[in-house]
């Protein structure tokens, strides 16, 4: 029992606990208006339904595999353009200016560029959570290769190791907590660019399924749809920080 | 021929206009076997002399002479070296940072297990292997920097300062460790100092740096461990300060 509350004072639940308890109590004394702001009753009963039916997991797996889609590609990409750029100076010198243009262009902006070239089929949805998640990744991995410390790059040439492996052994585990910071926050924003990508003609995903229950005047889904991102972003996000802080050493600071 | 010569070493810099002189005209024979212990005011060139030792900097002119061989960056001298920081690396063990100079090779890291753990038995870190180097004081974390230095089993061990961010009982205990570890490896130590203390209480012979520039040589005849209250130790801190005090 104690352990219990224990836990719940730890892991931070005393928060969400009080708003959930908050809007259950406004909701049944009748504080606002249900179709506004639907009762935990029926966005659980709605939650459900939604499985029962199958739907949700339908709506969950789309998005998943959208996401890993495109972050993965996402992260693949930038990684590898990191190295390159962090092992040839010449090449990011070169390539900055027109990066630092395409990062201050919003995603969603070029959604009907992305229908009229790759159709409405996923190729838009994929390229568009790229390019919402390829920067943070990106950027923080450069971050990560610029700060390595000199004084231990002097300690591998002393000891005779080469340009390649000062960095395997050196600059790239010296960067791994700053790449795995972009990696982290790349992924949070896969999942902000998954509405905006299945606004792109959709049939599923839960995106998709917020916006139909948006048309179909369903706020509890919509409620429903809303919780399970933010439920579904902060476990894969867990996830990640558990498996990283498993494969690394715990010499580096997570 | 001796065992390694520095022959007219010169270091200089360019800044915005001018060229700052580092190092000139450096002329120095060393035996093998010798502990050298370089003092100099701040500014003196000690740390640019063992930079270049260590191939970490490229000298303006003169050469390095190690066993009849010009030493080069294709060549370089096989050294091991000691930071004023211990500089370990902080996602590896105390094991994994001894073994360092090793990693490289799978095969020579798995050959060389075996010697790190009997250096760090030698460092006194025993029971230690597996801590990080965030787990470590200053002491022990530059025990594991003297470790990686002498793995890599070098034929001499360049120290900078290794004593010198270090409290004064930590710094008396490591610099009798260093008099050991020196009298029983049997290698050429050759290390930078701001205090005369410590340099005459570890060196076999003093060379005074000034300005660049090599102004004494004082050999210390005296045996292990040196009592610094002695007529002979006080004549050598005397011969060092005049030499330091000349050079202003």
């Amino acid at each position: 029992m104690k352990s219990g509350r224990k836990g719940i004072i730890d892991g931070g639940l005393i928060f969400p606990l009080a708003l959930v308890f908050m809007w259950w109590f406004g909701s049944s004394a009748g504080w606002w208006n249900a179709f506004l702001l639907p009762s935990p009753g029926q966005v659980a009963a709605s939650f459900i339904t939604s499985i029962q039916e199958g739907e949700l997991q339908k709506h969950v797996w789309a998005s998943i595999s959208r996401i890993f889609c495109g972050f993965g590609l996402s992260a693949l990409l930038a990684l590898s353009l990191a190295l390159i750029c962090a092992w040839f100076p010449q090449v990011h010198a070169q390539l900055d200016p027109t990066l630092e243009f395409i990062r201050h262009i919003p995603p969603m902006s070029v959604i009907p560029l992305l229908i009229l070239w790759f159709g409405i089929g996923e190729t838009p949805k994929i390229i568009l959570i790229i390019l919402a998640t390829f920067f943070p990744v990106f950027m923080n991995a450069m971050q990560g290769i610029k700060d390595c410390d000199p004084k231990l790059v002097e300690v591998a040439k002393v000891f005779g190791y080469k340009k390649w492996d000062q960095f395997k052994f050196v600059i790239l585990p010296s960067a791994i907590p700053s790449i795995l910071t972009g990696l982290r926050l790349g992924l949070g924003y896969s999942w902000r660019s998954l509405v905006a990508a299945e606004l792109v003609a959709a049939s599923s995903g839960l995106g998709y399924m917020i916006l139909d229950a948006e048309q179909l005047s369903r706020s509890d889904v919509v409620f429903m749809g809303v919780l399970v991102i933010g439920s579904l972003g902060a476990v894969l996000d867990y996830g990640f920080l558990i498996a990283t802080r498993r494969h690394f050493r715990k010499g580096i600071d997570l | 021929m001796s065992w390694l010569e520095l022959k007219g070493l010169k270091k200089s810099y360019e800044l915005e206009d001018m060229q700052i002189n580092a190092l000139s005209d450096i002329n120095l024979e060393i035996d093998e076997g010798e502990f050298i212990v370089i003092v100099g005011k701040s500014g003196s060139g000690k740390t640019t002399l063992l930079r270049i030792l260590a191939s970490l900097e490229e000298q303006t002119e003169g050469s390095i002479i190690f066993r009849n061989k010009v030493c080069d960056t294709e060549n370089p001298l096989p050294a091991g070296m000691v930071f004023q920081e211990a500089r370990l690396l902080p996602w590896f063990s105390v094991e994994m940072n001894v073994l360092f100079p090793y990693l490289r090779d799978k095969n020579d890291t798995r050959k060389m297990h075996q010697k790190a753990l009997d250096l760090i038995k030698m460092l006194g870190l025993e029971g230690y292997e597996n801590a990080m180097p965030s787990q470590l004081s200053g002491g022990m974390a530059q025990r594991v920097a003297l470790g990686r230095a002498l793995s890599c089993d070098p034929e001499i061990v360049l120290l900078d300062e290794p004593l010198s961010a270090l409290d004064y009982f930590t710094r008396r205990t490591l610099q009798r460790e260093l008099v050991r570890i020196y009298l029983e490896g049997g290698k050429t130590f050759m290390m930078v100092t701001h205090d005369v203390g410590e340099a005459l209480r570890l060196g076999t012979r003093v060379i005074v740096l000034k300005a660049g520039r090599i102004e004494a040589s004082i050999p210390i005849g005296m045996g292990y461990p040196r009592v610094r209250n002695c007529p002979e130790f006080q004549g050598l801190i005397d011969s060092v300060l005049t030499a330091l005090d000349d050079a202003e």
